[in-house]
């Protein structure tokens, strides 16, 4: 067991990791090889996987003002990934340089990074722990030390539940994490989805994550996402694809509209 | 692999950026290095060069260029042409070209010009988290034969080469894995060791300086064969550099699967590294013993 709790043999470079991979389809530079080489064949595959995951990431800079707009100030970010600019605080700490953010992930090497890039600046902690231990992420000193569970709190799980299979209980998992958030708190949450891109694409980019990736796949349609938001109440405009959720600029229409193949939403409970 | 061997000034990143605009553009209007070297009169080896950065590019070869490569917008020429004369003036370092060989000058015009600084050290202090006194004993230390006024310009230049990481515009994050060596082997005098101690205990609270230590207690990792740097640039057409260091030295890697090794030592040990927020607290113990 190293210092940071975990054992060397955790940090596993061998095989492509989905966090490397979405920094490759960012345009990225933290990735190896193997990394660009799955991420290579699944673009090959889906081609707009790199749109998707652009307008992912717009989406959580605009859901993210929302909630801080409402007067959240308190996040939880579960799935933080590669660090990439402008982070969820930097967004938040824009509009109120007080706010708390706990960033979450399973990845040692994530852990490293956000240490370096993330959470230097004071009011932001890291967590190593996964998603698919809800009280381990709630129980964390980390999480204790940042989040008053009293206030309103900020859910943030932004492209990760397509990583966690109805096998592992996702829609369980969601549950465990948000029933001890008081009333007032937000959920943000985006999921990759074949419903708007009937591409046979899809199959052979959920081949490469589960028989070479460290997580599986599953891309869900839009009433299995709106399940997650089980005790929440959406606010306008419901979930709907990436681009269409209180855009701040032109929307695409027609077919480039189709390449954007994700759901986003925000809840309030 | 890029050699630094070439002579001629250092190259600035906007050398290079220039020089992959160049290459970009050539290929774009599909003319081969024979055909632009003619539009010069020079050999195809200039044009080359002009593309790696190796040579400084010289106006009236760079307007002739663009025009071969298809470019008349003349503002388009005009931007061009000023960021290479921008290019070709040379960085603060020149000041220090006395003690500063060539292979070194590269590496300030990267360290001078990044937006991240990675590095992984054995035995030294990071040059940018060096005390006067602890510069002065690692350069003592390693050129035993060198007359006094030359390690005392090594230090200035050293000291001069710190306020990169104070600039109040953005300053780049340096992130810098250290050996439980490096605080153990003592270099100068305890009270030089004790003052470095201190002073990095202070330059890790900025923001900027992510300092991590590797435990002797973390047994074996990935990069235990020598010293190297990556440099990370704020442009993103720019592929980060690798410097590897040696006594006599220093081999540069910007092919991304060269980098990748580097980068993914990196993350290997900084994951293995004691965790950043114990920096502090595994500084202050190892003073203690001092």
């Amino acid at each position: 067991m190293s210092e940071a709790g975990f054992s060397p043999d955790q940090i596993d470079t061998t095989r492509p990791h989905p966090a490397r991979m979405y920094d490759y389809y960012l345009g990225g530079k933290d990735n190896y090889e193997a990394d660009r080489d799955a991420a290579e064949r699944i673009l090959t595959a889906l081609p707009d996987v790199g749109v998707t995951a652009r307008s992912n990431r717009d989406f959580m800079h605009r859901a993210v003002r929302t909630v801080v707009d409402s007067g959240v100030r308190q996040i939880i970010d579960i799935g933080t990934g590669i660090p990439t600019s402008p982070n969820t605080h930097d967004v938040a700490r824009r509009m109120d340089p007080g706010v708390r953010v706990a960033y979450v992930d399973n990845d040692p090497i994530v852990a490293a990074y956000a240490g370096a890039k993330l959470t230097n600046s004071g009011n932001a902690g890291f967590v190593l722990a996964d998603i698919r231990d809800p009280a381990a992420i709630l129980d964390h000193p980390v999480t204790q030390d940042l989040i008053d569970f009293d206030e309103p709190v900020a859910l943030v799980l932004l492209a990760v539940l397509h990583f966690v299979t109805d096998a592992e209980d996702a829609v369980g998992i969601v549950r465990s994490l948000t029933e001890r958030l008081p009333a007032g708190s937000h959920l943000i949450l985006s999921h990759g989805t074949a419903d708007f891109n009937q591409s046979d694409g899809f199959g052979k980019v959920t081949k490469v994550y589960n028989e070479e990736s460290t997580s599986s796949a599953q891309w869900r349609s839009g009433p299995e996402i709106s399940a997650f938001f089980e005790g929440f109440e959406l606010l306008e405009p419901g979930l709907v694809q990436l681009p269409l959720w209180r855009p701040d600029g032109p929307v695409p229409s027609g077919a480039d509209l189709r390449r954007h193949m994700g759901y986003g939403g925000v809840g309030v409970k | 692999m890029a050699d630094s061997r070439t002579g001629g000034a250092a190259p600035t990143v906007l050398r290079v950026v220039l020089g992959k605009r160049l290459q970009h553009l050539r290929e774009r209007a599909g003319v081969t290095f024979e055909q632009a070297a003619r539009s010069l009169d020079v050999t195809h080896a200039t044009i080359r060069r002009m593309e790696k950065a190796e040579v400084g590019l010289k106006v009236p070869y760079v307007e002739k260029l663009l025009r071969t490569y298809g470019v008349s917008d003349p503002e388009e020429i005009d931007g061009f042409v000023s960021l290479a004369r921008e290019a070709n003036q040379p960085g603060w370092w020149h000041r220090y070209r006395d003690v500063l060989p060539e292979w070194f000058s590269v590496f300030v015009s990267l360290e001078s010009e990044s937006e991240v600084i990675r590095a992984y050290e054995p035995h030294y202090v990071p040059g940018l988290l060096q005390t006067e006194s602890y510069a002065r004993a690692v350069l003592r230390a390693g050129m035993p034969h060198a007359p006094e006024a030359e390690i005392k310009r090594g230090v200035a230049l050293r000291m001069e080469r710190q306020t990169v990481l104070t600039q109040e515009a953005n300053p780049p994050l340096l992130w810098a894995v250290i050996d439980e060596t490096v605080l153990r082997r003592p270099l100068g005098s305890p009270d030089v060791m004790r003052e470095q101690i201190d002073h990095l205990i202070q330059a890790i609270e900025r923001p900027n300086v992510a300092l991590q230590i590797m435990p002797f207690s973390a047994g074996p990792h990935p990069a235990m064969y020598g010293p190297f740097h990556l440099f990370r640039f704020p442009l993103d057409e720019l592929p980060d550099m690798v410097c590897a260091e040696s006594l006599v030295g220093a081999v540069y890697f910007d092919q991304r699967d060269d980098v990748s090794v580097f980068l993914e030592a990196l993350d290997r040990m900084s994951a293995q590294a004691v965790p950043l927020v114990r920096t502090r607290a595994v500084l202050s113990a190892l003073r203690k013993e001092i």
